[in-house]
């Protein structure tokens, strides 16, 4: 038994007042459909927009001529022989009621015969799309109070939409806008570490070259018997290298900083790298595996930086297995999509992963979780730095958590350079 | 017969520091000249078989010395080392084709180049 028109304009009230709480476009066009079907008395309810080509509609949500709730439903040429449509845009009324004629499913096909109402949504300026209603599943008759119904509902539809609308473009042109703050920040970042880097080299580099010279000095002038001595002036040695490692860290930033491209098999670049860290590797007890393509195609590159790159990427994950592990190094080469190769490497180690909450921080200079043990911070912002000199690209995450890292690094074939 | 090697570096502590540690090996002689405007002046006097040169320098830098080196019919073919605080050790060859050590350095690195340049 249908529901009063009093009671159905109360109860559309209500909807209304719901409808306005949604969140986000979609869950309000989820929302009319469900409470159109579900309060309103409709069987099926569909959302039909305008695309961008006027000649087409565009389903949103809608109900399946099973009754099932179904999201993006189809697609729709607006055709001229539509007679409901049409009706609607030579008339200009808001809705129009049609008896006896075949209902269609998402995709077009005909799934039955009986009244259809169709109301256009308004958005304050054009109609938007269209709301479709019938009584397929009960055949439950449709009539003018239905319509009615429908057209307030369409109306009411309308004016949310557009201010859902607004209020996502507003809060997507917020969050870009964000984005490019964040970009210009992370720039003058680099800006002033480059700078401050080809300054502070050189007022930092001849000290500690001065104290080099010392230090062999006096280790020529003292007695080989004398172990405390050369103890004392191998420490001293040592803290002007760790001084100099951090001075170049920040060099590579600085645009005196220049590379030089040649072919390289990225195999044997990464056999190199293994060499510079195979005393961390031993000392760790770390077992390293080699699924490697074996006609890798050549990459140009600048070998010493890419060779660091991977020194880097190897020494974080032989630190996040300080008793020993897997150091798991592929590569393997895709068809790029516009001709040449993609080459990649990839580095996955069996430590405990990285924690969530400082993901996405872990490329930023400076950052650092091993500040005590000497780490300067620069180890992932350079790694990020030199792939973006080779228009490469370097991502980091998780396999799963507690069970290791995986760095992913991809080159392109075809730059010339 | 030692080798003769010429450092120009406005930098007095370093310069004499490498002095003495190439000296100690009684491989080399040493000169050193810490105002790079002096530099061609005191090479023609001295007659190096290799050139230091620094590049950051106050009045003339190392580029302004090299200019003057190779326009010398007298100095024009000793060979040239950028010896300096700006680059990376692991670019060498990058400024104008001349090899570019970095700061700080080993004497036994130093002597490698030496023995690399010196014909």
């Amino acid at each position: 038994m249908k529901d009063s028109f009093e009671k159905r304009l109360r109860t559309l009230h209500e909807v209304g007042n719901r409808l306005s709480r949604a969140e986000s476009v979609e869950e309000l066009c989820r929302s009319i459909v469900e409470l159109g079907t579900s309060e309103l008395g409709f069987d099926r309810l569909s959302i039909w927009f305008v695309d961008k080509n006027p000649k087409y509609l565009i389903g949103s949500f809608g109900v399946d001529e099973k009754g099932r709730l179904r999201k993006e439903i189809g697609e729709r040429v607006l055709r001229d022989d539509d007679p409901a449509v049409r009706h609607i845009h030579t008339d200009r009324s808001h809705s129009v009621l049609e008896a006896g004629v075949p209902l269609r499913n998402g995709s077009g096909k005909v799934v039955g015969r009986g009244a259809h109402i169709i109301a256009t949504i308004w958005d304050g300026q054009k109609v938007v799309g269209y709301l479709s209603a019938d009584n397929l599943l009960s055949k439950d008759p449709i009539g003018e109070h239905d319509r009615e119904i429908l057209e307030l509902f369409a109306s009411t539809f309308g004016h949310l939409y557009s201010l859902k609308k607004a209020e996502e473009e507003v809060r997507s042109a917020y969050s870009r806008l964000k984005d490019v703050q964040h970009q210009l920040i992370q720039s003058a970042k680099m800006e002033v570490v480059g700078s401050l880097a080809s300054g502070a080299a050189h007022e930092v580099k001849n000290p500690l070259a001065v104290m080099l010279q010392g230090i062999e000095y006096i280790a020529g002038k003292t007695e080989a018997s004398d172990r405390g001595a050369h103890t004392t002036l191998e420490r001293m040695r040592r803290a002007v290298e760790k001084a100099d490692s951090i001075i170049r860290g920040l060099l590579d930033f600085s645009a005196v900083s220049k590379l030089s491209y040649t072919p390289q098999n990225l195999n044997s670049i990464i056999e190199k790298a293994l060499r510079l860290v195979s005393y961390d590797i031993d000392r760790s007890k770390i077992n390293t595996v080699r699924e490697f393509q074996k006609d890798l195609p050549d990459v140009r590159i600048d070998d010493n930086k890419i060779e660091q790159v991977l020194v880097n990427l190897f020494l974080n994950s032989i630190y996040q297995m300080p008793d020993g592990g897997k150091l798991i190094i592929r590569t393997y080469s895709k068809k790029a999509p516009r001709g040449g190769f993609k080459v990649f490497i990839e580095i996955e180690d069996t430590g405990p992963g990285i924690p969530e909450e400082i993901m996405d921080k872990i490329f930023n200079p400076f950052f650092t979780t091993r500040r005590a043990a000497g780490g300067t911070g620069l180890g992932l912002a350079i790694v990020r730095n030199i792939m973006d000199m080779h228009d490469g690209k370097v991502e980091i995450a998780n396999k799963k958590v507690g069970h290791g890292v995986k760095a992913v690094l991809a080159f392109p074939t075809n730059k010339r350079r | 017969m030692r080798k003769k090697i010429l450092i120009v570096d406005d930098e007095k502590d370093f310069t004499e520091l490498i002095k003495l540690n190439l000296e100690q090996t009684h491989l080399y002689d040493v000169m050193t000249e810490n105002f790079p405007q002096r530099a061609i002046s005191t090479a023609k006097k001295f007659k190096p078989d290799l050139i230091f040169l620094d590049i950051m320098m106050p009045k003339v830098d190392g580029g302004g010395v090299l200019f003057n080196l190779k326009n010398d019919p007298q100095l024009k073919n000793v060979p040239v080392v950028f010896l300096t605080a700006i680059v990376n050790e692991d670019e060498t060859d990058t400024i104008s084709g001349y090899q570019t050590v970095s700061k700080p350095i080993t004497i036994d690195q130093l002597m490698d180049v030496i023995k690399k340049n010196i014909k």
